[in-house]
């Protein structure tokens, strides 16, 4: 279950990189000029056949002298091609925690950003429990907004839609609300034009398959920083979910289709998330500023810990590697000190598992770490120090050196130190498969790979510009 | 099926609007791509498949996609004003820093220059208010030829590098209708100059027998 749950992940995460680097058209639009340079050559020859022998030089003689005179015109094309982003917004992922969605026992308790929940409570048969602030959550994957230029091309408006929505009132299934690729119009008011942006931002949005539903809201949106935004909603969604849609099916009243009606109040966090304003549509990619070292969705180490016993190959009877680092969706965000170098970094997800039962889990980690490059787009090292406070609470130094094989690609050594422990509870899905949480203090070293993972180098810097 | 489908034709309709994209001679083998560079997208009005109005402080560029080597025909009608200005062997990506040469076509004379030094001024063809001139700008080459009517006002050599572009902004407090907008390969009227020039002598040489 465990393995297939896994190989689910693995799949999508591939799904989605090819999707991300695939996407050019809806990321970028292309203005080709043609340029023709014309060039005209004249050959002029000239040949005399002086005949051997005396010539009657007496009388009008023909010279043997010929001239030729060949004209050629050249043209060739010089075509210049230039790229500009052609979105407002693009991001992987979206996630808000809920407040006052719904009172009683069925709060779903999704946390802060809705990224915290408890861990133990996350299972097919919960269904909910009171005293809990973040009773709901909306979470939205492959996210994309495009300019709208209607009312004569009035400032700011914008068409979105996502790959997936759920907007979840509650731990009862049936009343949460879904959609494949629902259609959203957004207006912009920024308070602030400079990066990170702030705005007030008023949208509708319809949701069509499964559930068909009308959700009004308006946030406060400050980012995009590294690919991170933060966002304070205060929303109303209405919709209905049929007695065929998944929801109900999956809940404990099925019989019937269900209306779900709420008000809510909720704080968001996005990652991979990247905000434009309209001038930044005129501006090509590669004067494009950036404000990190490093933006990548997947970070995958496999790990030398010397640990009793391995969580990557129980069976085997080579321990080499005993675990493995795994973080989603990072940002390493520089800090405009200290030649730009010092950075604060976190991830939606890091999934530190040095050995059978020595393993942490961090939401939203809190990292410090020093880039330097070593050679110019190509070789990088960043030691960094991480601090995860849950579900588990541990302690991470290490130190990554980056080969960047391409901005979709990097390689890696990995090398740390990792301790702590995880006090909470965890779902028996994951204890089953890496072992009951025990407290861990190791060292560790080993290979690491970045997919959808871009280096940035200091040319790129904004900071350096 | 229904929800679907208007979701589909709603989305259609709201991704549609391009408001300072158009296109002339829609259906004709050089479509033109006109693109309103000025701020204000109301200076350009579009009044038909291959006319448009320009209002002051109006800028547009036209090109057919991958066409240098060019015969761009206009027929020209000031409304009021002075006149107003061609560009072309220029781009429009970063006008008016990029190279150019510019054609002014005013109620006093017309002139030539190359990046703003003057080639040529002919005080004797001059543009009348509302009468309609047909005015042929030639991108052959280094060779680039500028009639007005059947007068020419410039035949000659450039250096510049020819693109694809001709921009056209009218002077202040000018307005101007543009119609009769085609673009046309200059190899392909050459070849068909050439054609109708051997038919030409063939026949004639026919009744001489």
């Amino acid at each position: 279950m465990i393995i297939m749950k896994a190989k689910i992940i693995l799949i999508l995460g591939i799904i989605l990189s090819t999707a991300l680097s695939s996407c050019v058209s809806i990321m970028t639009r292309t203005e080709t000029d043609v340029h023709t340079i014309s060039e005209r050559d004249t050959i002029f020859s000239y040949e005399q056949k002086n005949a051997p022998g005396n010539q009657d030089m007496g009388i009008v003689y023909p010279s043997s002298r010929t001239f030729k005179s060949e004209r050629r015109l050249y043209q060739r094309d010089s075509i210049v091609e230039r790229k500009y982003p052609d979105f407002i917004r693009l991001g992987v992922f979206e996630s808000v925690g809920l407040i006052g969605t719904v009172s009683g026992e069925s709060s779903y308790g999704t946390g802060m950003f809705g990224i915290f929940p408890d861990f133990i409570n996350l299972k097919s048969d919960y269904s909910g429990d009171s005293g809990k602030l973040f009773s709901g959550g909306i979470y939205r994957i492959g996210v994309g907004e495009w300019r709208l230029r209607w009312f004569r091309d009035a400032a700011n408006w914008t068409i979105g839609t996502s790959m997936i929505e759920f907007l979840i009132p509650s731990a009862k299934k049936q009343n949460t609300l879904s959609s494949i690729f629902p259609l959203y119009i957004r207006k912009r008011y920024y308070l602030r034009e400079e990066i990170p942006y702030i705005a007030l931002v008023p949208s509708l949005g319809i949701g069509w398959y499964p559930s068909q539903y009308v959700n009004l809201s308006g946030s406060i949106d400050i980012g995009s920083l590294g690919g991170l935004n933060l966002r304070a909603y205060a929303g109303f969604a209405a919709g209905l979910n049929s007695q065929e849609a998944y929801q109900v099916r999956m809940s404990n009243e099925s019989d019937k289709s269900h209306t779900s009606v709420f008000p809510y109040f909720g704080l968001g966090i996005s990652f991979l998330d990247f905000v434009n304003i309209v001038p930044e549509t005129y501006k090509e990619w590669k004067d494009h500023e950036h404000s990190s070292w490093n933006i990548g969705l997947i970070q995958a180490s496999l790990i030398a810990a010397g640990a009793d016993s391995s969580a990557v190959a129980q069976n085997s009877e080579t321990k080499l590697f005993t675990g493995f680092i795994f973080k989603i969706a990072n940002a390493s965000v520089a800090l405009p000190i200290l030649n730009n170098q010092l950075y604060l970094g976190t991830s939606l997800a890091n999934f530190v598992v040095l050995g059978f039962g020595e393993w942490g889990i961090g939401i939203l980690p809190f990292r410090v770490g020093y880039w330097q490059t070593i050679i110019a787009d190509e070789l990088s090292t960043e030691p960094f120090i991480e601090y995860n406070y849950y579900p588990s609470n541990f302690l991470h130094i290490g130190n990554r050196v980056n080969l960047r094989i391409s901005d979709f690609l990097n390689l890696g050594l990995v090398m740390g130190f990792a301790s702590g422990e995880t006090s909470m509870g965890i779902g028996s899905d994951i204890t089953s498969q890496y072992g009951a949480p025990i407290s861990f203090s190791r060292a560790y070293f080993g290979i690491s790979v970045g997919v959808s993972d871009r280096i940035f180098f200091p040319d790129e810097l904004r900071y350096n510009r | 099926m229904r929800i679907p489908l208007c979701f589909l034709l709603l989305i259609l309709f709201i991704t549609g609007c391009h408001p300072d994209r158009f296109f002339l001679n829609k259906k004709d083998e050089n479509r033109i791509e006109g693109f309103i560079m000025s701020h204000d997208l109301e200076t350009v009005e579009i009044t038909a498949d291959n006319e448009f109005v320009l209002y002051e402080d109006a800028l547009v560029s036209l090109r057919t996609l991958g066409l240098t080597q060019l015969v761009a025909d206009f027929t020209v009608t000031l409304i009021n004003g002075e006149g107003l200005t061609f560009y072309f062997r220029t781009v429009q990506n970063g006008f008016p820093e990029q190279p150019y040469i510019k054609f002014d076509y005013t109620t006093d004379a017309c002139k030539v220059s190359e990046n703003e030094r003057l080639i040529v001024s002919v005080d004797s063809i001059k543009a009348k208010p509302k009468a309609p001139a047909r005015i042929k700008i030639m991108n052959d080459g280094k060779l680039i030829n500028i009639t007005v009517d059947c007068d020419t006002v410039f035949y000659g050599k450039t250096e510049l590098i020819a693109t694809e572009f001709v921009l056209i902004r009218p002077n202040q407090n000018s307005r101007a209708l543009l119609s009769g907008i085609f673009f046309n390969d200059v190899i392909s009227i050459n070849q068909e100059i050439r054609e109708s020039i051997i038919y030409e002598n063939t026949r004639k040489g026919i009744k001489q027998k």
